[in-house]
């Protein structure tokens, strides 16, 4: 196919053009009228040369007429020597005859008579002359005819009249109109050849539609070969516009159709838009650069915008917390698929409420976004402000009559020495109930000041060695009485660290008294300590039921206990860890669970020596008051 | 028509005081919009003082639930009585309501 030229794809895109249907036909349509048009201004100009030649040989033929009459006059008036009447008819007739010249010229040259009288130059008619009569003859020249005609006076001699006459000019009306003829022939073979142009493209374009159309019509599938070339005008752009509308709405249609196929649930976009919209939950979603592609209604009426005000807008036009735009943008950019928590606490314009942004990328293959769930959690953060609430005063108000059963018990018990027997067991009974409540009550307030952020540490040296013994003391009863297998495996000397020692008395009497309580008889409980640079570990390794793997991820919140049957028969309220951890958060340590159901649980806990001061804000929750964020 | 609004925790609590029928429905539904927009929709109305609703009442209260509706959440009705039940069943839109028994439940509906 190398072989052809560029000439050669011409012709053939020229052959193909002029034989293609309806473009054939008005080329043919157009050479006959044009031909019909040539003939038509030939004909015109035959008859115009015809019509000049006639009227040129009449004129001559007036002028010969008038000629041979005038001779004759002459030729009497000379020889009866009336010159006066001679040059009068002379020059009459050369007016009415529009001669431009007309003498009676002797042999000699002398002018007798003539048109001009200024060319008289012979006043008196000699009466006699010689020379010879010349002849007859006839000259044109361009537009004018010279006629001589010989005169023969008698008793005198021979003379000549001569004329000089203008050819009529073809002209008139006829003449002019058939000129204006010409004119508009020659006009309309222009504006033939003006439509032929144009109509040729037109033409060819409808022509390659109405092959298209054809080609269609035999069951032509393939869209791209019937593409026609945009420079065959608007309609060939108009015809290519619908094939590619035909191409997409075709491709659209197997889209749905695969993903419908795909994921077997055969909703539009409309119908999940439709879903999203009764979603309580705002759900926003951006592009990466946080501008808003799409907003449910639940989203439009916690930022206070209308829908048209949300999308195409960067959402920091919706949400003015600097938090949840930083993290929309940042989320942007990444495929992290740990989500971003922004609390945001709204008080303004009348509008109370608390908004939570839980903000994640979605990375596609062909395309991400993020999505931002808006949760109003004003009510669920009111309720819980009521609880903590409640507990606190609750826990206060009880402890204080809980101190004084107690210390009354604890009177009668020392000081009282005729009781019965039986009356001493229900006192030991009530006093170590009381402990046990006051000692509930104790970790509901400091659940209640933990959540208050009022929990704070008195620091003091604690020689960990002492502390430890006296542990041991504590325990050792309780666990022979159990018995179970209590060690203590530390290191000769343990250093000594600022520490809260009630509250991590608390902490260990915590760790320790669990692997008590939750390991059966004949298991073994191990205490042991490991000092390494800056930090000193603890570990409370026992034998006991386990926790399983759901529960060892909610074990350090409050209130929480296992689901296990094992744990809820045991008294306890479920705070324990969670104080402990808030306090070894303080002082700058962590503790750790490992456990596996039925075999036994460690705790790890590891403290600084040169403890610093330390918070327990989680980076990812953070409360901010804004002022007219959402208004 | 007396209409009291009183916060329940971060819930607003609307409370119409007789018939719900004509202007009154007017003044209902300004005070539900008030309410929502304060408290981003959450809303209960205490229906335990209307005895009686006409269509200006329930045109009302079904234009509140379609503005609701739009983000997703039901106009929470609490206390209703009987004719009102009946009214509202009658009329078919019962089912684009939340129903509760009393103000209580409906405001721990929002937990």
């Amino acid at each position: 196919m190398q072989a052809h030229g560029p000439i050669t794809r011409k012709l053939f895109v020229a052959r193909r053009d002029i034989l293609r249907g309806d473009s054939l036909f008005a080329l043919l349509i157009c050479v006959v009228v044009g031909i019909f048009l040539v003939n038509l201004m030939m004909s015109i100009l035959d008859n115009v040369r015809f019509q000049k030649n006639v009227m040129q040989e009449a004129s001559i033929e007036n002028s010969r007429s008038v000629g041979t009459l005038l001779a004759k006059t002459a030729e009497v008036l000379l020889t009866t020597n009336e010159l006066s009447m001679l040059r009068r008819t002379i020059l009459e007739t050369s007016l009415e005859r529009r001669f431009h010249y007309c003498r009676i010229v002797l042999p000699r040259g002398g002018v007798v008579a003539a048109s001009n009288p200024g060319d008289i130059n012979e006043l008196n008619l000699p009466d006699s002359w010689s020379g010879d009569q010349g002849d007859y003859s006839e000259a044109c020249n361009g537009d004018t005819v010279t006629l001589t005609f010989p005169l023969e006076v008698r008793g005198r001699g021979a003379a000549s009249l001569e004329i000089v006459a203008g050819l009529d000019k073809v002209g008139g009306t006829p003449l002019e109109l058939q000129t204006a003829q010409m004119a508009v022939v020659c006009l309309a073979l222009a504006i033939l050849l003006l439509v032929h142009r144009h109509t040729r493209f037109r033409l060819k374009a409808m022509a390659a539609i109405h092959d298209g159309l054809s080609a269609v019509m035999e069951g032509t599938r393939d869209v791209s070969t019937l593409e026609l070339d945009p420079q065959l005008g608007s309609e060939a752009v108009a015809w290519n516009k619908l094939l590619a509308a035909r191409q997409g709405q075709q491709l659209r249609k197997e889209i749905e159709h695969v993903k419908a196929s795909m994921q077997n649930i055969g909703g539009t976009d409309a119908e999940l838009a439709h879903l999203c919209d009764v979603l309580p939950y705002g759900l926003v979603l951006m592009d990466r650069e946080a501008r808003v592609i799409y907003a449910n209604g639940a989203a439009a009426m916690l930022l206070h915008k209308d829908r048209d005000q949300l999308i195409h807008r960067e959402i920091s036009c919706a949400v003015d917390a600097e938090k949840v735009i930083q993290a929309a943008q940042d989320a942007g950019h990444s495929c992290s698929a740990k989500p971003s928590v922004v609390e945001m606490e709204c008080d303004s314009c009348g509008i109370s409420g608390i908004l939570r942004f839980t903000i994640r990328p979605k990375c596609g293959t062909d395309s991400s976004c993020v999505m931002m769930l808006i949760e109003d959690i004003t009510q669920q953060r009111s309720a819980e402000a009521s609880r903590k609430s409640f507990l606190a005063k609750a826990a206060h108000e009880l402890r204080t009559p809980l101190t004084n059963i107690r210390i009354y018990v604890e009177n009668i018990l020392d000081h009282c020495k005729g009781v019965s027997t039986e009356i001493a067991n229900d006192l030991n009974v009530i006093n170590n109930e009381s402990r046990r409540l006051e000692r509930s009550v104790s970790e509901v307030l400091s659940i209640s000041e933990i959540e208050a952020g009022s929990f704070a540490l008195q620091r003091d040296d604690v020689r960990l060695n002492e502390f430890m013994t006296s542990l041991r003391a504590d325990y050792e009863a309780a666990a022979g009485e159990k018995g179970i297998t209590l060690r203590f495996e530390l290191p000769p000397k343990l250093p000594v660290i600022r520490a809260d020692r009630d509250k991590l008395s608390f902490v260990v009497h915590n760790l320790l008294g669990n692997a008590l309580k939750y390991t059966p008889s004949g298991g073994h409980v191990t205490v042991g300590a490991e000092v390494e640079p800056g930090q000193v570990t603890f570990t409370f390794a026992d034998t006991g039921i386990g926790i399983g793997k759901e529960d060892l991820l909610r074990i350090f919140e409050a209130f929480y206990r296992a689901k296990d049957s094992r744990v809820t028969s045991l008294t306890g309220s479920g705070l324990g860890l969670a104080i402990t951890r808030e306090i070894v958060n303080l002082h700058g340590g962590s503790i750790s669970a490992e456990s596996e159901l039925n075999k036994g649980s460690t705790f790890t806990l590891t403290l600084p020596i040169g403890v610093e001061e330390s918070g327990n804000e989680d980076p990812d929750t953070t409360m901010r008051r804004c002022c007219g964020s959402t208004a | 028509m007396k209409i009291r609004t009183q916060q329940c925790g971060a819930v607003a609590v609307v409370r119409p005081d007789g018939p719900l029928v004509h202007s009154e429905a007017d003044e209902l539904r300004k005070s539900l919009k008030d309410a929502i927009y304060k408290n981003l929709g959450r809303v209960v109305l205490d229906a335990s003082a209307v005895p009686f609703v006409d269509s200006a009442g329930l045109e009302c209260l079904v234009e509140i639930t379609d503005e609701l509706a739009r983000s997703g959440k039901p106009l929470k009705i609490c206390a209703a009585d009987q004719t009102l039940k009946d009214v509202l069943a009658l009329t078919g839109v019962s089912s684009e309501f939340e129903h509760f028994e009393d103000v209580t439940s409906g405001v721990r509906s929002f937990l």
